[in-house]
């Protein structure tokens, strides 16, 4: 019994050592100067990119980019540390349990599930889902359209 | 019993393939376990990693896709620029004020051109709102409503949870090791068939049969924080709720067929809602919210 406490002994550092590199889990975002969505961008970031993590602010965490730093949300992080809590109580299909999101990229539902999806399927009309996703609003007409609608949000994220 | 305990305590570290092997290397040199038990452990860690781990955000978002494109094959897109860029708008604000202000593709609103009174949250962020539902709401705070709870949906991944753990299971453990670039001929159109499955899974819950009530009592508890964090009147929010009550005295279909708690929602949400009451909204709001109302 005591070479198996040992064992877990080994184990549990090795999984918290895991947590200290983090990577982008969204297609594209910005790394901005403050923990605030309209700060000023100091970087693009895509995913896979690789950051440091340097410490968490609220929502945010301050991260070193190559020789940038700044903030990012969370929820546009992955990270190979282990969320025990969640691993050990959630098995549903959608739990947020810790995986590496880049590693898991190319495997399951790809394009090319997609793809093949879509020519068995000619009735989807992904073209129309493409011009969906080509919306897009502009952070400075959205921080005017927050401004002058009496609106906040950046300071509730902090 | 010493091998037993340590296989079962291998699925505590489901998702740490790497970490477990780290470990197992360890114990092999220490001697306390051997080569053999320690690849036996390597696989075992591997198969269940496999077969517990969620979706990922990347399939969620082509999920969500497939959800999309199937909900366009029943409903037209409304295309109209001035309309779809406010919904854009008040949806992207609502969106910063959420506990999910990213996802792998990031969130988009169109409308849908129908009178059936309802909206949809499909996985990764694409949300429809109908015209229908556009016509109920008197305020910009009440559309606000209307988003910030289908943004709760999306924060909450209960599209996901629609899929069949059974077609989930066979989604993960069907998979070859290595990248898609290996999967065989088979592998692909099995995947392709399990795609399919799924998004009916996702596309059947929100369209035909409807969220769970505590997934809506969920969604609803997001969008009146949601609401109070972006500065929004959260007691319109039960207003709206109030309106869509009373017209479903009258009406059938869209979303009193797939939303049929609402006495109970209202119930559950006047105090969190009283407790987010917001001063009267500027006269910037009130106005751009009437001159894009005509348009819907």
């Amino acid at each position: 019994m005591k070479r198996i406490m040992l064992l877990i002994f080994f184990l549990v550092p090795a999984l918290s050592l895991a947590g200290e590199t983090v990577k982008v889990k969204v297609q594209k975002t910005s790394l901005f100067e403050q923990p605030n969505f309209f700060s000023r961008s100091v970087a693009t970031l895509h995913f896979g990119d690789q950051l440091d993590m340097e410490e968490a602010v609220k929502d945010w965490a301050k991260v070193k980019f190559g020789q940038k730093k700044g903030y990012i949300h969370q929820s546009a992080l992955t990270s190979t540390k282990v969320d025990m809590k969640t691993m050990l109580f959630s098995s549903s299909s959608s739990s947020g349990a810790s995986q590496d999101e880049v590693a898991l990229a190319g495997k399951g539902f790809t394009p090319e599930v997609e793809k093949d999806y879509g020519k068995a399927h000619p009735e989807m009309n992904y073209a129309l889902v493409d011009e969906i996703e080509r919306t897009s609003v502009d952070p400075n007409s959205l921080r005017s359209f927050i401004q002058r609608g009496g609106l906040k949000v950046s300071e509730a994220q902090r | 019993m010493k091998k037993i305990i340590l296989v079962l305590l291998v699925p505590l570290f489901v998702g740490c393939a790497t970490a477990t092997e780290v470990a197992t290397t360890v114990g092999v040199s220490a001697g306390y376990i051997t080569e053999g038990q320690k690849q036996s452990l390597d696989k075992t860690a591997v198969k269940a990693e496999k077969a517990a781990r969620p979706v990922s955000e990347t399939e969620e978002y082509y999920i969500g896709r497939g959800v999309a494109a199937t909900i366009l094959t029943k409903y037209s897109l409304y295309r109209n620029h001035t309309v779809t860029a406010y919904v854009n708008y008040v949806g992207n604000t609502v969106v910063l004020g959420s506990p999910r202000p990213y996802t792998y593709g990031g969130y988009h609103f169109a409308v849908l051109d129908t009178n059936e009174i309802n909206a949809f949250a499909c996985p990764g962020g694409t949300i429809f709102v109908t015209r229908g539902m556009l016509k109920m709401v008197r305020t910009e705070d009440e559309l606000a409503s209307v988003l910030c709870h289908e943004v709760g949906h999306v924060a909450q991944k209960h599209g996901l949870q629609a899929i069949s753990s059974a077609r989930w299971t066979e989604v993960v453990t069907t998979l070859a090791t290595e990248t898609a670039k290996a999967y065989t001929a088979a592998e692909m159109a099995s995947l392709v068939d399990l795609f399919q499955g799924t998004v009916d899974d996702v596309f059947k819950t929100l369209v035909v049969n409807g969220y769970g009530r505590e997934q809506e009592l969920e969604a609803d508890g997001l969008a009146i924080g949601c609401l109070k964090t972006c500065g929004y009147d959260g007691r319109q929010f039960v207003s709206l709720l109030d309106r869509l009550e009373q017209t479903s005295k009258q009406a059938s279909g869209g979303i009193f067929s797939t939303h049929p708690d609402l006495a109970e929602r209202i119930q559950a949400a006047k105090g969190p809602c009283a407790a987010a009451a917001r001063p009267p909204a500027p006269e910037e709001r009130i106005v751009r919210f009437k001159k894009t109302a005509i348009s819907w």
